[in-house]
């Protein structure tokens, strides 16, 4: 709590006075605006707060932020509804943060205890659905002005980036829980589409497309750009936990130990022998806790051994590949700016993040 | 007949009989295909000419900050795409067109309750449609009740001041209307002339073969649409009230608008001065007053 009874968040993570940096600064203070409600709300503001005040990489917005101003010839200086638009992005990105975390059983998040650790499952769903609702009063904050039709579609492709991304949770949740294993890259892809791209990378910039353009230029012309960079941003998350560095707050082999259904998972069952495939199955059909750890380490050296990293590394690289291309077709024709470059050179930032 | 063998017939009999190279079914087996491959080696079967070679794709909008990997694999004179690139990019294009085609089934699938979000737009034009046109109503209903106000003010009979002559007009004479004449104001709403554009032009014809001629008054618009058929006229009373009313008169209207108004005289009518209201029969208003003078 800073001074005034106001939420401090963590220092932004982009390089200070950068591009992103500016977004993100400007984003943190309509957060601050909205979740302004811990002590009236006992049990919940304070929860609310939680996890939008641990910091974060900023994407989201700034990739609505940025395409707001690309498509907005008008936005200027002023453009307070991308803003807006993106605090909702990240209270609905951490209200689904919250409920991920219970679903998983994680235990922490950005480096401190997940908030149902602290507070107990039921608190923690009751906060992330609070926040979830909450992230509609910035969003219609920035359309009412704009008039109906610009709601419309603000309301459109947040309803269907909604039902994508649960269709993308059901899918990993239901391959984990109900142990499916015959599993091909397609499936893996259509999973990454939903789970991750459409709320972070597809949604994010069709909501500036639309803010910025007034509701002129079709939200569609970036679904593609922001499809490929999502895919590959969630494949280098999956390599980067099999790494010696597997990311602020994570565990390493993390997701071999959870048995997530990734490219290299899939990779691997196919290109194992059948008395491998037997003990990956067999690994796979164990809870949880009962993985043991030599096991994982197992399957993480035959993941290196049959060239399953190598193949994932190889597909993260191609889709980055195509999201320049998409790049390329769905901005051309707008002049060279700070946020064209922001978001042309977000494919190679995928592999160079911190 | 038989056709020549063109020269390559024997390469393409050879190409044909060749094994013909068909993509592994999904969950057939392994598929290691370029899974062992180094990232930024071209695939063997490139090197070995087998038809994965392309030229480079279109440069234009590609970023230079590419990172050192991706830089790497792509050349910058050719690209050589290995085959679990090309598979990856294809079916994730696949993947992206099944589900775009789904969410549009879907879409149409939620279409068909009884309300979407789509409709939210016609819904608010037909809503402020509704609102303007009751607001014009209200507007107009307004106005008409102020204008029949402001009228039953101006014509209510007041005590002229004291010591001011000739500036009011005398109270009516309260004559019997059937005996007056057209001395006796018409009980019209419309006793002021109409304004520019409410304004109706008359044109009197005369029937018979007394001579006649008339005496323009100003009309008013009906408020309604009406038709000439629908305009009659009260009798048209002679103005000493000494000669029986005429009381023929018929209404059409020309290809301008104008009405026409068509007075039957009899033979034998005294001349003097006629009058009689023009009256709708969808109004209680009349138009005004059709006056005509009978030359002896």
């Amino acid at each position: 709590m800073g001074p005034g009874g106001q939420t401090v968040f963590a220092p932004a993570e982009p390089q200070a006075g950068s591009l992103v940096a500016r977004y993100a600064s400007a984003t943190r203070a309509e957060l601050v605006r909205y979740l302004a409600i811990k002590g009236s709300a006992p049990f919940l503001g304070e929860l609310m707060a939680d996890y939008p005040g641990r910091g974060g990489k900023m994407m989201r917005p700034a990739i609505c932020i940025a395409n707001a101003r690309i498509f907005g010839d008008g936005l200027g200086e002023d453009y307070a509804p991308a803003i807006r638009c993106g605090a909702a992005i990240e209270m609905l990105h951490n209200a689904l943060l919250i409920h991920d975390d219970v679903q998983d059983g994680s235990e922490e998040r950005r480096g401190r205890p997940t908030l149902h650790a602290m507070h107990g499952v039921p608190l923690a769903i009751n906060a992330g659905d609070a926040l979830m609702f909450s992230a509609f009063q910035p969003l219609l904050d920035a359309v009412r002005p704009m008039g109906s039709e610009v709601a419309r579609q603000v309301l459109d492709v947040t309803l269907t980036m909604a039902r994508h991304t649960a269709e993308g949770q059901a899918l990993e949740l239901g391959w984990r829980d109900r142990n499916v294993t015959d599993l091909t890259d397609a499936d893996y892809l259509q999973m990454a589409l939903k789970k991750t791209a459409w709320m972070g990378m597809i949604w994010p910039a069709q909501l500036g497309v639309i803010i910025g353009s007034a509701g002129l230029v079709d939200p569609d012309r970036v679904l593609r750009f922001g499809y490929f960079l999502g895919l590959a941003f969630q494949i280098e998350d999956d390599l980067r936990n099999l790494s010696a560095d597997p990311g602020y707050g994570k565990e390493r082999n993390g997701d071999l130990r959870e048995g997530k259904r990734t490219l290299m998972l899939i990779h691997v069952r196919r290109a194992c022998t059948d008395t491998e495939r037997e003990r990956l199955d067999g690994f796979l059909g164990r809870q949880r806790n009962a993985r043991p750890a030599n096991d994982v380490l197992w399957l993480a050296d035959l993941m290196h051994k049959l060239g399953s990293i190598d193949h994932a590394r190889q597909v993260a690289h191609a889709m980055a590949g195509a999201a320049m291309h998409e790049f390329a077709v769905a901005y051309a024709g707008q002049p060279p700016s700070e946020d064209m470059d922001y978001l042309g050179g977000l494919a190679s930032w995928v592999f160079a993040r911190p | 007949m038989t056709t020549p063998e063109q020269p390559g017939g024997k390469r393409k009999a050879a190409a044909r009989t060749a094994r013909v190279k068909r993509p592994v079914p999904a969950r057939s087996g392994p598929i290691r295909t370029g899974a062992q491959l180094p990232a930024t080696a071209p695939a063997p079967q490139a090197k070995q000419g087998a038809p994965k070679k392309r030229k480079s794709a279109p440069r234009e909008g590609q970023p230079a900050s590419l990172s050192s990997q991706v830089s790497a694999d792509i050349q910058l004179e050719e690209i050589i795409i290995n085959e679990a690139v090309a598979n990856a990019i294809r079916t994730a294009n696949k993947v992206l067109a099944d589900t775009v085609a789904q969410g549009r089934l879907a879409a149409e699938l939620f279409r068909q309750g009884d309300y979407n979000m789509q409709d939210v737009p016609v819904d608010l034009e037909i809503l402020g449609k509704r609102v303007l046109k009751l607001t014009r109503e209200l507007g107009d209903t307004t106005l008409n009740i102020l204008e029949q106000l402001l009228k039953k003010a101006t014509q209510t009979p007041t005590t002229p001041p004291a010591g001011l002559k000739g500036s009011v007009p005398p109270f009516p004479a309260g004559k019997n209307t059937a005996s007056a004449g057209a001395n006796q104001a018409p009980p019209s709403s419309h006793a002021a002339p109409p304004p520019p554009g409410n304004g109706l032009d008359l044109i009197v014809q005369f029937a018979g073969t007394v001579k006649a001629r008339a005496l323009p008054s100003p009309l008013w618009k009906p408020s309604r649409p009406t038709l000439p058929k629908q305009l009659s006229i009260t009798p048209m009373l002679h103005m000493a009230g000494t000669a029986a009313p005429i009381t023929v008169v018929t209404f059409e209207a020309d290809l301008t608008g104008k009405l026409i108004a068509t007075v039957t005289v009899p033979d034998k009518q005294p001349p003097g001065i006629y009058s009689g209201m023009i009256v709708p029969d969808n109004a209680d208003a009349p138009l005004g007053v059709l006056t005509i003078e009978i030359v002896a």
